[in-house]
């Protein structure tokens, strides 16, 4: 699992006075550092479960765990279920994050769009994630099309909104200068403004991923017969608790993994377009 | 002047390739800005005529107008009533005819220095000679070693040099500054009017520049005019019109620029006696 040495967050802040505890355990290198605290979990987990302290049928071994993701894996259903979600994923983060700057750029550049579109796209985000789900599974039955299409709704907010904000907010004197030049329309937004937000372009590429995660197990919860969501909900039908925590691990390595990669571009992308 | 030296001009095709440079003319020119509440007038019939090729400096106190007035050149701003115009050319909407260099740089942070100077060629430039203009340009601004630098990367001067070499790479007919030396340091700003000086040597367009610093004007100008306030009406028009004639580098020693100087000082309501 190599999520650790991705992540991003904050740099230990150097202090110049004696070197405390906590300086010391800071020059250790930083992906060591993450380890500690899932080690210790996975420790703690191991020592209540083995020693009973906790009940077998309200929290399984990590080997059990382990023999159901293997299990699993023998018959082939796992790589089916991460399979699907990954791809539903995918698919509607592509298209949500799209359409939220598509229409990010049209509210953040025209105030015709603005006055237009803000209202209704403010009161649709107000609707709660889950509430779509009946109407969407009524429209377009159990098939893929209404997993994505949440997925979409998911992904399409954060982009919007920071592409929306960001536009609105690009220094106005760079706008100017490049005017002066004669730059204009379609030029001018490739020119100045379209690189000027591409730092908040990743951040909200980053929350819209987040929400596609969200957005998935809230729609294979609750009607799918595939995916990670499903396994949840298949394995509390079934009181197969080790598949659940299997599930609800995978989930968060998944989540961890993509938002790494994520991460990592929009570091890049700030190294080169600030 | 040790600056004219170390940009010691090398002859370049800059000046050969220099498209003519324009006379500007105001006509009646006044701007009143209007909000729901009240009116303002900044401007009040300007009429004001700059030769082609001459440099002249429009000074006047803060919040006078000075800078609209350069901005109904550029066509960023638009008077209430006159009308401007540079050559033949009647200005309507952005001015591709002249080029602007503001207080700040205003330098696109993701680009190198080279491809913001880029930025300002004309749009019809051919890629081959857009790029020896650069070059000459980035010789001509000391920046040559720079050129590959982001703006972060480089100091306030010659971030500011780049912004001129940008407003060059257009080959203005009327080169427009706004207080383009005031954010930098005494020193850089001397420098940076030694090399306004040598540029205009090679590349002779018509330079209209506002600042509030009366020796940079006396320094430079080929003419100085003044633009504040009358007692009997509102906004700022010409009041005053000077002519300088001396040679560069101007002593400022001399008889002439000490009594200019004095003059100007009073017209900006500043007592002569204390600077």
């Amino acid at each position: 699992m190599s999520a650790p040495q991705l992540s991003t967050d904050r740099a230990g802040s150097q202090r110049p006075k004696k070197a405390g505890l906590g300086e010391v355990i800071l020059r250790a290198p930083k992906w060591l550092l993450s380890l500690i605290l899932p080690v210790a979990l996975l420790g703690i987990w191991q020592f209540v479960t083995t020693t009973g302290i906790v009940a077998p049928w309200s929290l399984p071994t990590p080997g059990a765990v382990i023999a159901a993701a293997g299990e699993l894996l023998e018959g082939g259903d796992l790589g089916k279920h991460i399979g699907i979600s990954t791809q539903r994923v995918l698919l509607g983060f592509a298209i949500g994050s799209l359409l939220g700057l598509v229409f990010g750029a049209l509210v953040g550049l025209s105030k015709l769009a603005d006055a237009l579109l803000s209202l209704s796209i403010g009161a649709l985000r107000a609707v709660p994630s889950l509430a779509w789900v009946p109407l969407l599974v009524l429209w377009m039955k159990m098939g893929e099309d209404s997993k994505v299409t949440l997925i979409i709704i998911g992904a399409f907010f954060p982009v919007f909104t920071t592409v929306s904000l960001a536009l609105r907010h690009v220094d106005a004197q760079l706008v100017e200068a490049a005017r002066a030049f004669g730059f204009k329309g379609l030029k001018l937004l490739r020119t100045v403004q379209l690189p000027a937000v591409v730092p908040a372009i990743f951040s909200g590429l980053r929350l819209a991923l987040a929400q596609a995660w969200l957005f998935l197990v809230a729609a294979e919860l609750l009607g799918a017969s595939m995916g990670l969501g499903f396994l949840l909900t298949d394995s509390q039908n079934n009181g197969r608790i080790d598949r659940l925590i299997l599930t609800i691990i995978l989930l968060a390595i998944f989540g961890k993994i993509t938002d790494a990669l994520i991460s990592l571009a929009e570091r890049w992308a700030i190294r080169r377009w600030t | 002047m040790i600056m004219a030296t170390a940009y010691a001009l090398p002859h370049t095709d800059v000046a050969a390739s220099t498209s003519t440079a324009l006379d500007v003319n105001f006509a009646n020119v006044s701007r009143t800005f209007s909000t729901k509440k009240e009116s303002r007038t900044v401007l009040r019939d300007v009429n004001l005529h700059i030769n082609a090729g001459e440099v002249v400096v429009i000074l006047g106190a803060s919040g006078c107008g000075k800078s609209t007035l350069l901005r109904s050149v550029s066509g960023l701003d638009a008077p209430s009533t006159g009308i401007v115009s540079t050559g033949a050319h009647q200005v309507d909407g952005i001015n591709e005819l002249c080029a602007v260099a503001f207080q700040e740089p205003r330098l696109l942070p993701w680009r190198s220095v080279r491809e913001n100077i880029a930025l300002g060629l004309a749009p019809k430039t051919e890629a081959g000679a857009g790029a020896a203009l650069i070059n000459e340009l980035l010789e001509l601004t000391g920046l040559t070693h720079a050129a590959e630098l982001r703006p972060r990367e480089i100091s306030g001067g010659m971030a500011q040099r780049v912004s001129l070499a940008r407003a060059l790479a257009r080959r203005p007919g009327v080169l427009l500054l706004d207080e383009p030396f005031g954010a930098l340091d005494a020193l850089t700003r001397m420098n940076m009017q030694d090399l306004l000086l040598s540029i205009h040597a090679s590349f002779p367009t018509t330079v209209l520049m506002v600042t509030h610093d009366v020796d940079e004007a006396l320094n430079l100008a080929d003419r100085i005019v003044v633009l504040g306030r009358t007692e009997d009406a509102p906004g700022a028009t010409v009041v005053e019109d000077l002519a300088l004639n001396a040679a560069h580098p101007r002593s400022h020693s001399a008889e002439d620029f000490i009594a200019h100087r004095a003059h100007l000082l009073r017209l900006l309501g500043v007592d002569p006696a204390n600077h």
